[in-house]
């Protein structure tokens, strides 16, 4: 029988622990984005391995999954940056891990999308997830690396191709799948489609209707006669 | 831009011109002070709550801010995405064209 006396001992001890965890995944951040422009430090096995090693402990560690997926995303970024054999053993393990956990939630899968998304991990995140919205995710970010590509220079055969069918999946399949800002995919790819084929020098824009900024309603076609600025803004 | 605009929407108010905005603000009560403090007296469709998410922008395929677009007066696109000198030479051209159209009679 423990006395009272050595479970608050070890309690504590727990406790000291999960935070110690916290705080090396906090500092191993803040090292980390420091590091990031040093291309130095990719070649660095001692660095990069023991942030991994950290990493990995805390994951285990983890009071809660939140804590978790914190220390495993931020072993993902450091094993992605690291081209040392031993990170590149790492970006596997860690990602098996993060997705054996975590390849059906779709707020944290998102964040590994927008900060992790190397096409290895998509691919097996698109591979992984029976989550529909994860996969439209998924697709959409292959999808607009092509499109970045494509304002700079002509696609290869292949890639273009792909291009086709992954705005065709995305207009059909998953069109009413939602995007992180809540706009259905369906819509997101016939406006890009629009803008890539028909809002082009040499055609008629097409119609707008809305509201100005006091609520009076009006149109784009209100102004024809005139030369018209049509200027995308906001004030930020 | 604001000034930029400002100067272009001055020079031209006794012209065939009109500047169109399509705002994306989330909030249009935090935008009304910017708008009395630029002087932003062009008019704008508003882009709804959702900000850049909205229905117009997001019809349009934008995904960067701003985008500009010039139409000539039937509506036709002729410019993209053309700034500050570059824009203010796009609409010069453009009137210039229309008024040869119409002392032609067309």
């Amino acid at each position: 029988m423990l006395s009272k006396f050595a479970l608050s001992l070890l309690a504590a001890a727990a406790l000291g622990l999960s935070l110690d965890g916290a705080a090396d995944v906090a500092r191993i951040r803040e090292e980390f984005r420091k590091k990031q422009a040093d291309a130095a430090a990719r070649s660095d096995a001692a660095l990069t391995g023991g942030w991994l090693d950290t990493l990995w402990k805390a994951a285990a560690d983890a009071k809660d999954d939140d804590a978790r997926f914190g220390a495993l995303l931020l072993a993902q970024q450091v094993a992605d940056f690291g081209s040392t054999e031993s990170c590149k053993e790492w970006r596997g393990k860690v990602r098996e891990e993060i997705l054996s956990r975590f390849a059906d939630d779709a707020k944290r899968m998102g964040d590994l999308l927008r900060v992790a998304g190397t096409p290895q991990t998509r691919e097996a995140l698109l591979a992984r997830t029976k989550n529909k919205s994860i996969q439209a995710t998924c697709l959409w970010v292959e999808a607009s690396g092509y499109l970045a590509t494509l304002r700079r220079e002509k696609l290869s055969e292949e890639a273009a191709k792909r291009l086709d069918e992954l705005m065709a999946l995305l207009r059909t399949d998953y069109k009413d799948e939602l995007d992180s800002k809540g706009r259905r995919f369906g819509d997101v790819v016939e406006g890009k489609l629009r803008q890539m084929n028909d809002l082009v020098v040499g055609k008629v824009a097409p119609e707008i209707e809305g509201k100005d900024l006091d609520g009076a309603p009006f149109k784009l076609s209100d102004y024809r006669g005139k030369i018209v600025v049509l200027d995308f803004w906001g004030n930020w | 831009m604001y000034p930029h605009e400002r100067s272009l929407v001055a020079r031209l108010k006794d012209e065939p011109f009109a500047l169109i905005g399509i705002n994306s603000d989330e909030d249009l009560e935090k935008l009304k002070p910017t708008l009395a403090k630029e002087n932003i007296s062009w008019r704008s469709f508003w882009n709804g709550a959702k900000g850049t998410a909205g229905p117009i922008s997001t019809s349009w395929g934008v995904s960067s801010w701003p985008t500009i677009y010039v139409l000539d007066e039937t509506g036709t696109i002729r410019f993209i995405n053309v700034r500050e000198q570059k824009l203010d030479e796009a609409v010069d051209t453009l009137l210039a064209e229309l008024k040869a159209k119409r002392a032609d009679g067309k």
